[in-house]
């Protein structure tokens, strides 16, 4: 192992345990670690835009004679104009294209592809001849919808509809809620592993 | 005495889970095990697709993810670069978020595309970070010479005969799409299948599975979630990776969970009829 490599090994193993700190209690050693993971994103995000989007996408085009790109350059520096009180109305320009260039490519596809495409997936299963998963399939999706019925009371036919609803929807939060705890749990898997190979083997033993 | 039982799993301390899902934990990291895996139906569609694919094909990669999620992305992405550059096709990424484009040359520096006899600029292409989310997505579908003038590397991407071949999406034979987002597979078809019938491969968090499942098998032929689709990709491939290790490591981990869970709802379900017993 290079000296770089124990640096870098007892680094991590550092600000890993110092962020682990926080399952004993809040304190200065995590706030330590909190401050150096969020400067250092900041710098790094800073500078990725910078050279990907700002110098890459901007200034090298401008430079290079294709005027047109002084446009989204002039647009981003105007937000910059929420920083005094008196111009801050200007920074809505750019707010307000950012927004509706957004909004105007995604709302074109929304519709096919949240709705159109997976109503026609919901019924795949009927046209794929797999009868139990389209009964399913559909049982749940309508039960489910007449779950979230709010103008009319939850009694008779629609009552047992959306209590069934009520099911399938556990069902997915069920299934959400785990895999959650799994990507939690490998974080912390990560962070073992990490450690009992680069710091405690590595550095510590020199295996 | 029955009440004091149900009481007493209902209030055994959570640090107790803790610390026997760590000494789980701790059992495959020093001694790995190589547990049994069953290939699921979104890898094998996925590693499936990825051989179907026609010699001479361009695959784009929206490179997205983060450094806080790289566990659970990286035996995916490893996985994946061996069996793209296994194949006679080209692909290029392309940083979806800022943390994309370095992740990718991260996986590259390890797995070393020149033992696979591909070539920088020819067979793939690493681009920087796009900023705009979906916009950045519409844009390199519909112009990708308009999107970068460098690569991640800094180089003029002019130089490069791959780049030339990038126009836009109707030279995109298939999209993988890496990202941390839940929503991730929303957009993606949107931008992709909807407007110009791109099939799209995911891979992903493992708590984004149930969101992108609904896009599977018709848009998304295949998908890989979390540690426990990097390792069975790994496994049908042939091409060992870090995953093997981490999904044993979370397998066991997860057992004093499961335990934890049983008693917990004995607790509560044995209190909740002893108490309607009393009432009765």
């Amino acid at each position: 192992m290079t000296f770089g490599d124990m640096m870098a090994a007892w680094t991590m193993a550092l600000f890993s345990l110092a962020i682990l700190s926080y399952l004993w209690k809040l304190n200065y050693v995590y706030k330590i670690a909190e401050t150096f993971a969020v400067g250092s994103l900041l710098a790094h995000t800073f500078i990725t835009t910078w050279t990907g989007s700002i110098e890459g996408i901007c200034l090298k085009p401008l430079m290079a004679g294709n005027v047109v790109r002084i446009i989204p350059l002039i647009f981003g520096l105007l937000a910059f104009t929420r920083l005094s009180r008196r111009y801050a109305w200007i920074s809505r320009y750019p707010t307000a294209l950012l927004a509706g260039v957004g909004t105007g490519v995604m709302f074109g596809a929304t519709f096919d592809a949240q709705i159109l495409t997976q109503l026609a997936m919901t019924a795949q299963a009927f046209i794929d001849k797999d009868f139990f998963s389209a009964s399913v399939i559909l049982v749940g999706v309508f039960a489910t919808l007449t779950y979230f019925i709010y103008t009319q009371e939850h009694t008779g036919a629609l009552g047992i509809s959306a209590r069934v609803g009520r099911v399938f929807a556990m069902f997915s939060f069920g299934m959400n809620y785990a895999a959650e705890l799994i990507w939690y749990v490998t974080l912390v898997v990560g962070i073992m592993i990490r450690l009992v190979d680069l710091w405690i083997k590595g550095a510590i033993l020199g295996l | 005495m029955r009440v004091s039982i149900y009481k007493k799993l209902r209030e055994i301390p959570d640090g107790y889970l803790g610390v026997l899902s760590i000494i789980f934990m701790l059992i495959p990291i020093i001694y790995p095990m190589g547990l049994p895996l069953q290939i699921s139906e979104p890898t094998r569609g996925f590693y499936n697709t990825l051989r179907n694919l026609p010699e001479g094909s361009i695959v784009c990669i929206d490179g997205g993810g983060g450094f806080a999620s790289l566990d659970e992305f990286e035996s995916s992405i490893t996985a994946t670069m061996k069996v793209m550059l296994s194949l006679p096709i080209k692909w290029f990424a392309w940083g979806y978020s800022a943390d994309g484009p370095i992740l990718m040359d991260m996986v590259l520096k390890k797995i070393n595309p020149d033992s696979f006899g591909k070539v920088y600029g020819e067979d793939y292409l690493v681009l920087p970070y796009i900023a705009g989310g979906e916009m950045a997505v519409a844009s390199v579908a519909s112009d990708t010479h308009n999107v970068a003038t460098n690569d991640y590397y800094g180089n003029d991407l002019t130089q490069y005969p791959l780049w030339d071949e990038l126009t836009g999406a109707e030279d995109f034979a298939l999209v993988i799409t890496i990202s941390g987002s839940c929503l991730n597979m929303d957009q993606e078809t949107r931008q992709w299948y909807t407007l110009y019938d791109i099939h799209l491969l995911e891979i992903n968090m493992a708590c984004c599975s149930p969101m992108s499942m609904n896009y599977f098998p018709d848009v998304m032929p295949g998908g890989l979630w979390g540690v426990k689709g990097g390792t069975e990709l790994e496994v049908l491939s042939g091409f060992p990776g870090p995953g093997a290790r981490l999904s044993d490591t979370q397998n066991l981990a997860l057992m004093p969970f499961l335990v934890f869970l049983i008693l917990g709802n004995i607790g509560y379900f044995g209190s909740l009829y002893l108490t309607k017993e009393e009432d009765m």
